[in-house]
């Protein structure tokens, strides 16, 4: 690991360049897509409050999601745990009909995924959205990697009780 | 991805953690907007660190050359005033470069955002189906359960769905305690401006099943729409004080809602609602309807349209006799013969008379036009009701 700081406009570059994914983030993490702009623009606050603890530049995207976790948990934390208000996603076009059920259905799956704890969400959210390996999320939420594979278990069974209505073939 | 470790004996559905995945996969966010992208890029070129450059840094130059100007102008002894002294000017060694422009952003490609299209290529019925297609066959199966779980956990939707599902039912079967019926209330006046169709008429009876007075101007409100009236009428016009019903047989334009109105006014067990009647058929407007209705229902209001039969107001007395002549039962004939012997001069008891068809009437008449005495009295109630006919009914008389 490089002890150099970065150079500001690295930092800059970096931001820039993860500042989509980081919403997208942040989007999944609280249902809906301007509580996720509010908590992005808390988290380049600390960024550019803290960017000179950073380091590595190839684990920019571990450290940017840290930071919006811990910006989300304190406003969760401030509300008290309410809730996620969940967003259905507005396409600019009304989908055929035949897609209806389709769409139904991942909004139905954003709902469960909303619906786990915070800790779960973090979780699930990062392994199975953000495709983070075990460790990298036992970084990200500096647990152990014990504590998210007992974490991810949890939210897995779960979720497949939550979605199990939707996978026992009906008459 | 890393598996965890996996316990399959105590999940509910059979599913590997990357079949899960897979579904979960499907799960579908609101991206995010241009808009909101420049808002955090502005935010960002607020916030960001900047590499110092010479603007930022000259008055930090200038005051440290100040600085050492002074220190060695204090150092120096006084009478080297000859002493040269070479104020080099203090330039920065390096001219800092302006900064660089910002980088464009790039939109990553995920793997979770490609299109599922090769998946649906795949797609064939010769294959067993996949997590996805299983569960896009029972969206709609689980929308309905779901809906019937929320029906089931909600008291109100559950009297709602009832109501729909039951067109008769009725206040005995309305079995709920008075402060469920006042949480029934404060919802179903939450709810009725928010509903329309058939929910709508379902909340309305609703009201009318809750029998409290607070749910009475909702009543009537939609007493007043065409859509909902049927369904509160037969309530309200049971529950309402004379004065309101007097108002809403004002609202009563055609002759068949006439009719209608003035069958469930003469239910009514109290005198003053049977007025009602009695005041319809004193009006060109009413005296029809009111007459079918005192002809048709079953429980005539016979004892308040004898009494009023005696009353000193002329228009009164000719009304309560027009609506008995229309009563077909034998012990009002008895009733009316009896009060027109006792007072042959008086014509009121004789536009009844003349209206009945049973044989007892007929026989009186017939004995009456022959009795000079009487005759005139006959002529006058004669002309008198002749005076109430309309020119149809003339025709038919004739």
């Amino acid at each position: 690991m490089s002890d150099k700081p970065i150079a500001a406009d690295d930092l800059d570059r970096l931001v820039r360049s993860h500042l989509p994914a980081a919403v997208r983030f942040a989007t999944r993490l609280t249902g809906n897509s301007s509580s996720g702009e509010e908590l992005v623009q808390e988290a380049l606050y600390r960024v550019a409050r803290s960017w000179r603890t950073f380091r590595q530049e190839a684990e920019f995207r571990t450290w940017l999601f840290q930071i919006i976790i811990n910006a989300n948990r304190d406003q969760r934390r401030r509300s008290n745990g309410a809730p996620l208000d969940l967003e259905h996603s507005d396409p600019k076009q009304p989908p055929p009909s035949e897609r209806m059920l389709e769409r139904e259905l991942k909004a139905e799956i954003a709902a469960c995924i909303a619906r786990l704890p915070d800790r779960q969400r973090e979780v699930i959210v990062l392994t199975t959205f953000e495709e983070l390996t075990i460790p990298e999320v036992a970084r990200v939420l500096n647990v152990t990697e014990q504590n998210v594979h007992s974490t991810l278990h949890v939210a897995r069974k779960r979720l497949r009780e939550e979605l199990a209505a939707y996978l026992v073939e009906k008459s | 991805m890393q598996s965890d470790g996996k316990l399959p004996d105590d999940e509910p559905v059979r599913m590997t953690d990357e079949a899960l995945d897979e579904l979960l996969r499907q799960a579908e966010w609101p991206e995010a907007t241009p808009l909101q992208l420049g808002r955090l890029e502005r935010e960002w070129d607020r916030l960001r660190p900047r590499r110092r450059t010479w603007q930022s840094m000259r008055w930090a130059a200038f005051a440290a050359s100040l600085l050492v100007g002074t220190v060695i102008w204090q150092a120096l002894p006084r009478e080297a005033d000859n002493l040269a002294i070479n104020p080099q000017p203090h330039h920065p060694s390096v001219v800092p470069l302006p900064p660089s422009s910002p980088p464009r952003l790039v939109v990553e490609v995920r793997p979770d955002e490609q299109p599922n299209s090769e998946r649906r290529a795949s797609t064939s019925i010769g294959r067993p189906a996949t997590n996805l297609e299983v569960a896009l066959t029972n969206v709609a199966i689980r929308r309905a359960e779901r809906e019937q779980e929320r029906i089931a956990a909600d008291p109100f939707e559950r009297w709602v769905a009832r109501i729909s599902e039951d067109d008769q039912l009725a206040i005995i079967d309305f079995d709920e305690s008075d402060e469920a019926r006042q949480e029934l209330l404060q919802r179903s006046l939450f709810e009725l401006p928010r509903s329309q169709g058939q929910r709508r008429i379902a909340i309305a009876k609703l009201l009318t099943l809750l029998e409290l007075p607070e749910a009475q101007p909702a009543l009537l409100a939609l007493w007043a729409e065409a859509y909902t009236r049927d369904a509160v009428e037969a309530h309200l016009v049971e529950v309402v004080d004379v004065p309101t019903l007097m108002e809403m047989s004002r609202a009563r334009l055609t002759f068949s809602e006439q009719v209608r109105f003035l069958s469930r006014i003469a239910e009514r067990p109290d005198v003053e609602a049977q007025r009602l009647l009695l005041l319809a058929a004193m009006t060109d407007q009413y005296r029809r309807a009111a007459m079918i209705v005192t002809r048709e229902t079953h429980l005539p209001p016979a004892d308040m349209l004898f009494e009023a039969l005696a009353d000193q107001n002329a228009d009164v007395r000719f009304a309560a006799a027009l609506l008995l002549g229309e009563i077909d039962d034998p012990r009002i004939t008895d009733r009316l013969i009896e009060i027109a012997r006792n007072g042959p001069r008086q014509s009121d008891p004789w536009v009844a008379l003349i209206r009945r068809r049973d044989t007892a009437s007929r026989q009186l008449i017939a004995e009456a036009r022959s009795d000079p005495n009487i005759s005139s009295t006959l002529l006058t109630a004669e002309l008198a009701r002749q005076s109430t006919l309309t020119p149809i009914q003339w025709g038919a008389a004739l």
